[in-house]
């Protein structure tokens, strides 16, 4: 039996969590997952829930029927999930890549101040002209090549670790799927 | 003389579907041709036989394309970190360079040379090792200075790599464990009944072939 200071103590150490507090706060931190869509179920999108019958049919076969079908159709889901997962992981590189501007947004902010800390020394009348040039090549400088990529790598190590976790997830389901394919064909033959 | 049985080789799927597989996994600056053709050569390796293995062959070629991707940037990385820390190494002994001008001249001067060196080019290469010898620093010790202050993010991208590693591995062990259950396997090309076709031979030195 549970003493009572111990259910206090629980009690306390409960509300210490880290995440929201409010009721705006948790209903925003609630559509945190759907702001990708990976947590919906792949049914729930119409064109995905065709690729789907589609790749079933493929795995399956002519004339498959029964449980051939229904486990064709459950790795098919786990395929076009796993796919889903991939590309979204794809475009957030792609797009972060692609964007000539992309830097972490530490060194946006680090930016800002040193312009706010330039102002007065280019609004003199004389400013020294390499003063200005440096300003501005730091101002417009963003990392480039293979800094950029793993800044990018670091900036949104979050997103891509959720992304990580849902892959992994798809991934075992079409391993697990494809061995109950196979168990199951190895039956009826 | 004798009749050599010559195996034919099993017939080769079409070159690698791209649907419903979507798009190749490239990003800005990569190239299409590259990527079909690592698709290709693992279909040819594997030759898949049923949409599962072709499944699985699409998976260890998009794994095996993004290993690669990490192992250039974390050799880019290096290179252009290196690049990075020469600049400032130099710049006291950019009066040996025998540039002469303003101090923007010659710190241009000074940049090109070290964006050269990263490029490998001899001349540039050649001069960076000569200054580097005025002040006594060796290129490989300037190297391995450099190194550990990107130490975490050669962890990070080696850590990447391994993981996508252990996932590649185990796609090919699905594929072994998916043809042993359906009664083959992934590596050994299948002889099937029927496939020979007759290469008739000559015999050797006049002597009849036993």
């Amino acid at each position: 039996m549970t003493s009572a200071s111990k259910i206090r103590a629980n009690q306390l150490n409960a509300k210490a969590s880290t995440g929201p507090k409010t009721a705006k706060g948790r209903a925003r931190s609630a559509q945190n997952a759907l702001g990708h869509g990976l947590s919906l179920p792949v049914h729930a999108d119409p064109v995905l829930s065709e690729q789907v019958e589609m790749l079933a049919r493929q795995i399956a076969g002519p004339g498959a029927v029964g449980d051939i079908q229904y486990l064709a159709g459950v790795v098919a889901e786990a395929q076009i999930d796993l796919q889903r997962v991939r590309t979204a992981r794809h475009h957030l590189l792609s797009h972060a890549l692609a964007d000539s501007y992309y830097e972490r947004v530490r060194d946006s902010l680090d930016k800002l101040k040193c312009f706010r800390r330039a102002i007065p020394i280019l609004l003199r009348p004389d400013p020294p002209a390499i003063l200005e040039r440096l300003i501005e090549r730091y101002l417009v400088s963003t990392p480039q090549g293979p800094f950029k990529f793993v800044t990018i790598l670091s900036e949104e190590s979050r997103h891509l670790l959720a992304m990580d976790r849902y892959e992994r997830r798809a991934m075992s389901r079409r391993k697990f799927a494809i061995r109950a394919l196979d168990e199951a064909r190895h039956r009826k033959a | 003389m004798k009749a050599k049985l010559k195996p034919r080789p099993t017939s080769k799927r079409a070159s690698a579907r791209l649907t419903p597989f979507g798009p190749p996994p490239l990003v800005l600056g990569e190239d299409e041709g590259a990527y079909n053709e690592l698709l290709i050569r693992v279909s040819a390796a594997v030759q898949p036989a049923d949409m599962i293995e072709e499944i699985l062959v699409r998976d260890i070629a998009d794994i095996d394309w993004e290993i690669c991707r990490l192992r250039r940037v974390k050799v880019n990385l290096i290179n252009a970190t290196v690049s990075q820390g020469l600049e400032p190494a130099l710049r006291p002994l950019v009066d040996e360079m025998g540039s002469h001008g303003s101090d923007e001249e010659r710190l241009a001067t000074l940049e090109s040379v070290v964006a050269n060196w990263g490029r490998r080019k001899r001349h540039a290469v050649a001069k960076v090792e000569r200054l580097l010898r005025s002040g006594d620093i060796g290129t490989d010790e300037a190297i391995a200075y450099l190194i550990p202050q990107m130490i975490d993010l050669i962890e990070r991208i080696d850590h990447l790599v391994a993981v996508s590693e252990v996932r590649r591995n185990a796609t090919v062990r699905e594929i072994d464990r998916h043809r042993a259950a359906a009664g083959q396997t992934v590596r050994r090309p299948q002889i099937e009944e029927g496939e020979y076709q007759v290469v008739e031979t000559k015999a050797a030195g006049g002597k009849e072939a036993a």
